[in-house]
């Protein structure tokens, strides 16, 4: 019998080695994108077994299956939606009790589990001894013993999965929730069953469990069925006789219940030693989370990160510059000697190679900054930098996890916005993509340094650390100001697991690098692209003007907006069209003013002192640190939000900042007399 | 002894605990709406009990449990909470049953299977429901109630309650800080805050302000 569709699911709890053994069956053979219309990733690969060719998922990782978080919401609409033949249960052997919690869960919602049992090793080392046998006896599935991280139990695990898989056996739940629970389960089923023409996917036990849980999504699905009220009314009075005999709210009975099943397993199937044993991961934390060290020891590890990210890709950077500089020249020739139309020489030029060029420039960063960020998180560091962190960011209403974006904002936004991804929250997430673009990043450096060596050759160190600062102080401001108004009534848990340390596996690291990169280079690539395309367009119609000059459309926006600057002290068209460039890349801002005056960068600084004064000159610096972020910056906001909206929000809010900023600097400035 | 003296020390010790005051005395009525027996019958079992020197009573007043008494009464109440631990924990019985099982258990133990099973269970300090296991030499005490965030570093607790609402309660409830599950604070965060506790076997961090909102008792 060969199938033709051959599925099977990874889940499991995070830090379960659950991707290590996605990533070693399927290699590079994976596809990494998201859910439709979520900001949660999905994983799928394929492998072949016995010629077989097998699908694979990887589910998100979770401690539960709640409608509380995307994550869970995710993972169980596909087992019930797309039915997978077969769904690998990853469980952390040293850690067995909050692994099976999920088992439990998993079971109940009616998936044909297989369970993998991981890290074995590490089990043995805390002198646990498991009787696999008798726990799958327990639980009703298949148990099979494996090590992730190589090739020990792959092949009993896969036979394993062919088998159950042509058996057609099912699972059967054997979860027993205590007598009188289990009675009143039991109970409502029978009222579902009677009551609902129940043709969806899902068990009518996992419903009548789910509804006296008080699920909500569950709740809202039964409320669309016929005699859907009913079915409410009689689970709510379950739930109340449930609540008066436990003396407890129904979601404490059923966790109590789950784990309280899983307890009595895992009393019966592990012997542990009475007292703990000081684990490697104890030895560790009591060095890094110290009182002392621990913040030292974090500051230097975000400072070898940072320079890592920057300066060591900075060669990388000046190549690919370089190269993308040779490229057009190159073209350049080639198109005049084939008599092509300047127009045409400038499209290819100015607007492909330097659209795709300001794009592949960041790959060095971003790849480094994912291969690090990839090695923190599945090093276990992560988690403890958050723990280290979380009350200094918990004041301004972010989260432990948030302080690495903001770090990271520093050196460039782009992969700042990305890394938001290492926290769970959505409001978390999003409220440290709203004030990421504060940090001034290292494309806002040249603007600065052409204007303080013009305008303050004394004190250009501490005008630039007056930027930075600024920049810092109103991230702060925001924040907030987001928690007190837009994220009202909100609050973030910060309940997190801090999982053993272990040693990264270079193949999941440089897997992770990979696809995070490719992700960077197809989504900003293609919205710079347009972008940069309709720029040019500005910059060039109507035909025969002078590139970007005054009286190309783009000089004509210019002249029509330069008046909203004046205030600032800044009201020449050119500094208009600059910050319209500006949006592409921040530092575009002085080769475009290099282009408009029509001077090298040498003449520059001389060139601008005739439309600004000092004053109006670090009035425009403070414009262009908070204005509007980069073009990269928006469209990885886009992607990470899963939102326009909040993509226009920033560039909407960020601009009036600047403009109040900025005015409030120009005009107070003048007020106390400078110039 | 009789069971029935057993039930009734047993029950005026449960009363004497709720009380803030443990010298006031016990009331009749409370002792009969408790057993869930008549006035009258609970009259003639008090007379009994001031017989044998287990209380001090006098007509229509409150009852007081001497020495022997209370003695008696804190060794039948720590039999009947370790039986209910052990049937909750290792028989993983249901907690409707707990009670009833072990109130039929109590009178069956030996003093000597009693303290073997208190050992085997690691000498527990509170019952499934919570309530304090009374220990040789004990004062009725009531069980050192204290909040997570009070816990000293290294010290052992038990959950009473899962805390508060919404996302967070259920959060930590999935991550087993489920009733009677058995915590102790590993480390502090270098700024004081948040904190870092073991439960099921794993370390969990959570702040300050969630871990006040979760009740403990120390054992």
């Amino acid at each position: 019998m060969t199938p033709t569709n051959f599925n099977i699911a990874l889940a499991g709890n995070p830090n379960c080695g659950k991707t290590t053994l996605f990533n070693n069956l399927t290699g590079m053979k994976q596809h990494v994108g998201n859910w439709p219309g979520k900001t949660v990733e999905k994983k799928e690969g394929f492998f072949y077994y016995n010629n077989l060719k097998i699908n694979i998922i990887d589910l998100p990782g979770t401690y539960s299956l709640t409608a509380y978080s995307m994550e869970e919401i995710v993972t169980r609409d596909y087992i019930v939606n797309e039915s997978p033949d077969i769904v690998i249960n990853i469980v952390d052997a040293s850690n067995l009790e909050r692994n099976l919690y999920l088992t439990v869960q998993l079971i109940e919602l009616g998936a044909n589990v297989i369970l993998a049992l991981n890290m074995n090793r590490l089990a043995n080392k805390k002198e646990m001894i498991i009787d696999s046998k008798k726990l799958s006896e327990l639980l009703g599935i298949p148990i099979v013993k494996i090590e992730a991280i190589d090739k020990t139990g792959r092949d009993e695990l896969l036979s394993l999965v062919m088998k159950v898989y042509s058996s057609k056996k099912k699972t059967q739940n054997k979860i027993h929730y205590g007598n009188e629970l289990n009675s009143h389960i039991e109970q409502l089923q029978r009222i579902i069953d009677s009551k609902i023409k129940n043709e969806t996917k899902y068990l009518s036990k996992w419903l009548a469990i789910k509804i006296i849980e008080e699920d909500e999504e569950i709740i809202n699905y039964v409320l669309k069925e016929q005699n859907g009220k009913t079915i409410l009314h009689d689970a709510s009075k379950i739930r109340k006789h449930l609540m008066e005999v436990y003396g407890d709210n129904v979601d404490a009975i059923f966790a109590d219940a789950r784990y309280g099943f899983v307890a009595g397993a895992v009393a019966e199937c592990v012997n542990r030693p009475k007292v703990d044993k000081v684990t490697t991961t104890d030895k560790i934390d009591r060095i890094v989370t110290n009182k002392f060290l621990g913040i030292p020891i974090f500051l230097l590890l975000m400072y070898l990160m940072f320079q890592i990210t920057f300066s060591a890709a900075n060669p990388l950077v000046g190549l690919i510059q370089y190269l993308f500089g040779l490229l057009s020249q190159q073209v350049t020739i080639i198109l005049s000697l084939l008599n092509s139309p300047d127009w045409l020489i400038s499209l290819f030029v100015d607007s492909i190679i330097g659209g795709v060029g300001s794009v592949i420039v960041f790959l060095p960063n971003i790849f480094l900054l994912f291969l690090m960020i990839s090695f923190l998180e599945d090093s276990g560091y992560l988690a403890r930098a958050a723990f280290i962190m979380d009350k200094l960011m918990h004041q301004i209403g972010l989260h432990g996890k948030s302080f690495i974006p903001l770090i990271l904002g520093f050196g460039c936004n782009v992969p700042a916005v990305m890394a938001t991804r290492t926290l769970d929250n959505k409001r978390d997430r999003l409220l440290t993509i709203l004030i990421t673009p504060f940090m001034s990043c290292s494309a806002r450096l040249p603007v600065y340094i052409l204007f303080v060596s013009a305008f303050f050759p004394s004190n250009q160190g501490l005008i630039v650390f007056s930027l930075y600062l600024l920049g810092v102080v109103l991230a702060i401001t925001a924040g907030l100001v987001f928690k007190t108004t837009v994220f009202r009534g909100t609050t973030s848990a910060f309940v997190m697991e801090l999982p053993p340390y272990r040693l990264p596996t270079i193949k999941g690291s440089l897997i992770h690098m990979w696809e995070r990169g490719k992700l960077f280079i197809i989504k900003a690539g293609t919205i710079i692209f347009l972008a940069v395309l309709v720029i040019w367009l500005l910059s060039n119609l109507p035909l025969g003007v002078l590139y970007a000059s005054e009286s190309s459309i783009i000089g004509i926006i210019g002249k029509f907006i330069a008046p909203i600057f004046a205030p600032l002290g800044f009201g020449v068209w050119q500094a208009a069209v600059a910050l319209i460039f500006g949006v592409v890349a921040k530092e575009v801002i002085v080769g475009t003013f290099g282009a408009l005056f029509n001077v090298g960068t040498q003449g520059l600084g001389v060139a601008l002192t005739a439309v600004f004064t000092p004053l109006s000159a670090y009035s425009f610096m403070v414009f262009t640190l908070l204005y509007t972020p980069c073009i990269p910056t928006l469209a990885s906001i886009k992607r990470e939000t899963a939102s326009v909206a909040w993509m226009f929000f920033v560039a909407a809010y960020l601009a009036v900042v600047a403009w109040i900023i900025s005015f409030i600097v120009y005009q107070g400035g003048l007020l106390l007399g400078f110039t | 002894m009789n069971e029935s003296i057993e039930n009734y020390l047993r029950i005026i010790y449960v009363l004497v605990e709720k009380q803030s005051d443990k010298s006031s005395g016990i009331k009749i009525t409370d002792i009969a709406k408790e057993m869930d027996v008549s006035k009258p019958s609970v009259s003639s079992m008090i007379k009994k009990l001031t017989d044998q020197k287990y209380l001090k009573s006098k007509p229509y007043s409150k009852v007081f449990l001497t020495s022997k008494g209370f003695n008696e009464a804190r060794k039948i109440t720590h039999n009947h909470r370790v039986i209910e631990v052990f049937l909750k924990d290792v028989l993983n019985y249901d907690m409707t049953k707990v009670h009833v099982e072990a109130h039929r258990l109590e009178h069956a133990f030996s003093d000597e299977s009693i303290k073997r099973l208190d050992d085997f269970l690691n000498n527990p300090n509170l019952s499934p429901f919570g309530r304090f296991i009374p220990h040789k030499n004990d004062d009725v005490v009531l069980p050192e109630k204290s909040t997570l965030d009070n816990l000293k570093m290294g010290e052992f607790a038990r959950i009473v309650s899962a805390p508060g609402k919404g996302i967070i309660r259920r959060r930590l409830l999935d991550m087993g800080v489920v009733r009677g599950a058995r915590v102790v604070i590993e480390r502090v965060a270098p700024l004081g805050d948040p904190i870092q506790i073991k439960v099921k076997g794993y370390s969990l961090s959570l702040r300050k302000e969630e871990a006040k909102k979760i009740d403990v008792v120390k054992e």
